[in-house]
Formats: structure tokens, C-alpha cells, sequence
């Protein structure tokens, strides 16, 4: 892909009173053009990525531009689930790269009610009996793929335990997390069992935030910073049939891969680079399991290798790959259309070397990121310096 | 479109436990703290056929165990609302 990232911004993630979904983003757009040096009026293309925005219960994105100037920039909205921020990215680079514009903005934003989300059945194609026994909830479904997997690969709930711990400890170096308070493995497998095996502490909460990033055309980005990252793939895919997925009310005997191992394949075919390259990962941590069985969909590793991984402290800011360094959504939660762009941010700050307290050690130059959500949808970046 | 008739029987694949008071709608019973009892959820591999999603009759994770021997049973949600739900053959 010929398009670099350019500037980058964040509004804190959290909760956030007063403060539409739509301000956040206002808040994440402007950082990010005052990164790169530009003004909203040198903008030729806008893609912004919103739930709620696309669902009435907050402005939509397109609407940002009558705070952000009236300058008739052609300004696509993007809904696709957990993926709504990486394929608000793909649209601006595919924009980019056709040769219709040099630049352009991403942005995602979010604002949730509180608790875990609970969508209407129909919202899935799914009959209304699917919400009115009790099932239509996306934690059951997190909880019996990790309870599967430990049966299956023999991942311990002390390592359950160990993610989130390391989770909240890098959050608690990420001024723009939500969760900025260390909490022991000990605190997180006593705390309140939600679904078995996965206790309170485990799990991400919905709650707000935006993120934002400027692309432009690869051979034009010296014009902007002396530091652009480069996008060298996007991609996403959708379930193929006999994957296990959330909200399914039924599956066939034979299994077949993941969306998120589908993505990740043809993400690192079309940049060119293997998962053993990677040197800094964010990857989509709904719960510790979630990132545990994530690590080998992604190829970082095979089925049950997690275990002596996270044990020897390999996925720590300081270990062999760094995951989730600003903190995942464990601790940033999980705000949809934000938090692809969020893991984005953070590989920004990463390979730029301006991740502060939480730099990963040897300046890194291949990062990547993942997401994962509803009803099985993967997606998937590569960037370099 | 054919119909099958899945045999009474299969194995449990994977289950966990509901235990905190789902949001209500979806959730067609409206609950408190004082009144809400946790719920098992688990596929029953039914061999050769499907794995089907279900409430499970047993909320005790002590209890449960991958690949042991389940049955179809009905449950009753609320007054006049049945489902059918996979209970432990013991």
C-alpha cells in the first residue's frame, strides 16, 4: 500500500459526562491534523467510523464537518462492527491509492451506555427467542471459546489472570486510558465471576473515546513529518461457514478458521512480511482470553504455546513481542468505532519511539494490529517505519 | 429446506455460566439481585449433526465438564413461555 500516516490524535477513553461522541471525535480529528501540519481546508477525502453515530443515539461522522469547516470535502460514514475503524482506514487508503486524492482523514468515535451490550436479535438476523432465553449476550460467547480452548491447548486460569494484569499495568503508563490502576492477579481472579471462566477483571467494558490518524500518498509524506509510518496492508474478512463465532445458536461439527486467521493471513501476503517479523502487536482483548487465543489465530504462535509465553513475560512491554502496551481494551475498553484506530495510535506512537513510560525497548519498526467483533468479523493492519 | 430430527442425546462441547442479570429486553425476564439465579450456556454436540446453542439445567461449573453426556429437556421461562434447554444425564 502506497499511503503513510501522517499525524495522529486520541481523546481519552473512558466515560465521559457532557461530552457527545461527536466532540470526541472533533477533539481526535484536530490533534491529528495539528500532528501533520495541516489545516481541515488542505483535506481531500474524509472516512469516519461510528456505532452509535450510525445508529441515531449519536451524530453520525459526516456531520463533524460543521464543526470542522464547511470546505465540501467528500466525507464517507462507516459502520462494519468491531471492524468500523480499520475499514474506515481501507476506505481512505483504497481512495488514496486509486489516485483520487493525495490525502485524507480516518476518525472513529464512540459513546456506549453502560454494561454489556445487549443488541436487539433482530440487529443480527437473529429470531427474538435467540434474546428472550438469555443468550443474547456477546460475554457468553468469549467464555465458552477461551473454556474450549484451555480444555483443548491447556492455557491455565493463572494466565487468564496474567493478561489482564499486564493489561492494566501498561494502562496504568497510558494517560489516555481508561483503567490507569495496577491491579494484582490475585484482585483479578477473586473478583466477581461474570461468566466462567472469566471473572470481572478479565473482561473489557464498553464505554467512549476517539482516535484519529491523517493518511496521504507514501512519496508525499516527507512533506508533513520527518516520521511517517507506513501502512503496508489493511484487511478484512468476514466468517467462512463452520467457524465458531459470537451469537451463533448453532454450529456444524467440523470447524474451519477464524475470521481474525483468515485477515491476518492476507494481511501479511499482500505487506510482504510474516507474523515473525512483528515487533510490537496490539490485538483485540475483549477479555484475557480473547488475546490469548488471538495470539495464535494471528501467527504469532501455535495453539497452546501461550501458556510459556505469558508465563516467561514474553508478551510484556520489555519481552520477545509486546501486546497490547497501551493497555488493550482491558484497560482503554472498548468504544467500537474508536478502537481499531486506537491500536493504530499506539503502533504510531510505538515506532516514532514517543510511547513514553511505555516505549518498547530496541525501537521497533513492524508493528500490527487486530480487531475482532460481531457476528464474525476480523480486521487487520500492518505498519512499518 | 429438509427437516432432521436431532437424536435426544449428544455431549456437552463447551459451556460457562450466566452470572450476572442480563439486560431486559432482550432478556424476557425482568430480574433483581434478589430474585435472579444464575444460568448455564453450552453447544451439545449431537453427533454427526450439529452443535446446538442452549441454556443449560445445570449453573454449577463444578458440575459441568467438557464432553460429558447431556440431554434435551423444557424448561419453563415465565408463565407460558417454554424452551428447550440440555441437562447433565447423570
Amino acid at each position: 500500500v502506497n499511503v503513510s500516516i501522517v499525524g495522529i490524535g486520541i481523546h481519552p477513553f473512558g466515560r465521559h459526562d457532557g461530552v457527545s461522541a461527536m466532540d470526541m471525535g472533533v477533539y481526535a480529528a484536530r490533534q491529528a491534523l495539528r500532528d501533520a501540519g495541516m489545516e481541515w481546508g488542505d483535506l481531500q477525502y474524509a472516512a469516519g467510523g461510528s456505532m452509535m453515530g450510525m445508529q441515531g443515539t449519536e451524530a453520525s461522522p459526516d456531520t463533524m464537518v460543521g464543526r470542522l469547516g464547511l470546505s465540501g470535502v467528500p466525507f464517507i460514514n462507516v459502520m462494519n462492527g468491531c471492524a468500523t475503524a480499520g475499514s474506515a482506514l481501507a476506505v481512505a487508503c483504497n481512495a488514496i491509492e486509486a489516485g483520487m486524492v493525495d490525502n485524507a482523514l480516518v476518525v472513529g468515535f464512540d459513546k456506549h451506555p453502560r454494561g454489556a451490550f445487549d443488541p436487539d436479535p433482530s440487529i443480527l438476523g437473529l429470531g427474538q427467542w435467540y434474546g428472550d432465553v438469555g443468550l443474547m449476550l456477546t460475554t457468553q460467547f468469549f467464555a465458552m471459546k477461551i473454556n474450549r480452548y484451555m480444555h483443548d491447548f491447556g492455557i491455565s486460569e493463572d494466565t487468564l489472570a496474567k493478561v489482564a494484569a499486564k493489561n492494566f499495568r501498561n494502562g496504568s503508563l497510558n494517560p489516555n486510558a481508561w483503567r490507569q490502576k495496577p491491579i494484582s492477579e490475585d484482585e483479578i481472579r477473586s473478583s466477581r465471576m461474570l461468566n466462567y471462566p472469566l471473572t470481572q477483571y478479565m473482561f473489557c467494558s464498553p464505554d467512549e473515546g476517539a482516535a484519529a490518524v491523517v493518511v496521504c500518498r507514501a512519496d508525499q509524506a516527507a512533506q508533513y513529518t520527518d516520521r511517517p509510518v507506513r501502512v503496508r496492508a489493511v484487511s478484512v474478512k468476514t466468517r467462512r461457514f463452520g467457524s465458531f463465532e459470537v451469537m451463533a445458536p448453532w454450529l456444524p461439527v467440523e470447524r474451519t478458521d477464524s475470521p481474525t486467521v483468515d485477515a491476518a493471513r492476507a494481511c501479511f501476503e499482500r505487506a510482504g512480511i510474516g507474523p515473525d517479523e512483528v515487533q510490537v502487536a496490539q490485538i483485540q482483548d475483549s477479555e484475557s482470553g480473547a488475546e490469548i487465543m488471538h495470539m495464535a489465530e494471528n501467527g504469532f504462535c501455535a495453539d497452546g504455546e501461550q501458556e510459556a509465553m505469558i508465563q516467561a513475560g514474553e508478551t510484556e512491554i520489555g519481552g520477545r513481542l509486546p501486546i497490547n502496551t497501551d493497555g488493550g481494551l482491558i484497560a482503554n475498553g472498548e468504544p467500537i468505532g474508536a478502537s481499531g484506530l486506537r491500536q493504530i495510535h499506539e503502533i504510531c506512537l510505538q515506532l516514532r519511539g514517543d510511547a513514553g513510560q511505555r516505549q518498547v525497548p530496541g525501537s521497533p519498526r513492524v508493528g500490527y494490529t487486530q480487531v475482532y467483533g460481531a457476528p464474525g468479523v476480523g480486521c487487520c493492519t500492518l505498519l512499518t517505519t | 429446506m429438509e427437516e432432521a430430527l436431532f437424536d435426544r442425546r449428544g455431549t456437552l462441547w463447551t459451556f460457562t455460566t450466566q452470572q450476572f442479570i442480563p439486560k431486559s429486553p432482550p432478556y424476557i425476564r425482568e430480574e433483581t439481585e434478589e430474585t435472579f439465579v444464575p444460568y448455564g450456556v453450552g453447544y451439545v454436540e449431537f453427533a454427526g449433526q450439529a452443535r446446538v446453542e442452549g441454556r443449560l439445567t445445570e449453573s454449577d461449573p463444578a458440575k459441568l465438564r467438557i464432553g460429558m453426556e447431556m440431554e434435551t429437556v423444557l424448561i419453563e421461562l415465565v408463565d407460558g413461555v417454554t424452551t428447550y434447554a440440555f441437562r447433565p444425564v447423570s
